[in-house]
């Protein structure tokens, strides 16, 4: 391996509270000469103009170009993202009391929310129904009030919501990551893809929106 | 034979119920509005105690269904039940046709490029009014 050979892994999605962007805010380095990697870290790529907080797109183009204009020598080898996000945030302290609050109202719309689902869906099928019909299929009379079907379809839908979603409370059942946690990675993809696409289409990235 | 009658049933609506949970809370997982509540309201960390929610409210709110059990909740939990079920179902309502892509595909053969806002504020009002006659106004006596 070559001296001036420079490995380059960009992260898609970065959050800086610093307005100097550094290299190494973005993407992790590796070469074989550690005195040029350790300054390459610290190599500036930008600062932020803006005082709000924003997103920027950067291409990791100009991240090599920014890197030959002060070693000409070296050799860049991208294995990251072409394409990535900078975002950055206002240092400041998190008001816990808000995030609690949010946190709640959220809480309250879902826990509301799947209720509603769950009894919509109970009589759109007509759930009651379709009891009278088994029981009577099943035992040959009719069913008088509540019986064995109505208990069992209560245990087995708290039975099927746990394998579905794989825990209860602090319980896990596998240390794979829940279908709530996988749908929130792949909406956070989703929104960094558009955004990317978007900045490449009106030829702005790296400005700010 | 009346055992192996009562064990069949309680077999039949134990497997209804595993389904049943399995098909209505993969729907409204996979339709995606809990990322995007966590998302607009930046508490991705506290996605566990949503997901708690949905397991709670689930086995809560079909229990009562089911058991046809009554809850005295007033006139307060009423307002609170419909404010935050009615904004659930909103999302979903827009959840669907967005996994539908009825929006961008309108927008499309229309050639619209702008007024999104417009439209979207639009569907918000149009749902509102038709739900507020519909269960409202036309709720008869």
């Amino acid at each position: 391996m070559k001296e001036t050979l420079v490995y380059l892994k960009a992260d898609k999605h970065n959050e800086v509270t610093d307005k100097t962007v550094l290299l190494s805010d973005i993407a992790k380095v590796y070469g074989r000469n550690t005195k040029i990697i350790d300054e390459l870290k610290n190599v500036k790529l930008f600062d932020i103009q803006s005082d709000k907080e924003c997103k920027y797109m950067f291409s990791v183009l100009r991240v090599i170009e920014l890197i030959i204009a002060i070693y000409p020598e070296l050799e860049i080898i991208s294995l990251g993202e072409t394409d990535f996000i900078v975002e950055y945030k206002k240092p400041r302290k998190s008001k816990v009391v808000f995030e609690y609050m949010k946190t709640a109202f959220v809480a309250l719309s879902i826990f509301f929310g799947s209720a509603f689902s769950i009894m919509t869906f109970n009589e759109d099928v007509s759930v009651s129904k379709v009891f009278d019909l088994v029981y009577k299929l099943v035992m040959g009379s009719e069913k008088q009030g509540g019986s064995i079907l109505e208990i069992s379809y209560s245990i087995g839908l708290p039975i099927g919501i746990i394998i579905f979603f794989n825990h209860f409370s602090k319980f896990k059942l596998h240390n794979d990551p829940t279908p709530i946690q996988i749908q929130m990675r792949l909406y956070e993809n989703d929104v960094n893809d558009t955004l990317i696409t978007d900045a490449n289409r009106e030829g702005n990235t790296i400005d700010c929106n | 034979m009346i055992v192996i009658k009562v064990v069949l049933l309680f077999i039949m609506g134990l497997s209804f119920g595993v389904i049943v949970a399995a098909g209505v809370f993969a729907f409204i997982t996979m339709i995606g509005i809990i990322p995007r509540f966590a998302a607009r309201t930046n508490t991705a960390k506290h996605i566990l105690v949503y997901e708690d929610m949905v397991i709670y409210s689930g086995i809560i709110a079909n229990t009562i269904n089911i058991f046809h059990i009554e809850v005295s909740v007033g006139k307060i939990g009423l307002i609170i039940f419909g404010l935050f079920s009615g904004i659930f179902v909103g999302c979903l309502a827009i959840a669907l046709a967005e996994v539908l892509q009825v929006i961008p595909i309108f927008f499309m053969r229309a050639k619209l490029t702008k007024g999104i806002s417009i439209i979207v504020i639009s569907i918000a009002l149009g749902k509102a009014v038709g739900a507020f006659y519909q269960l409202y106004l036309n709720a008869g006596p």
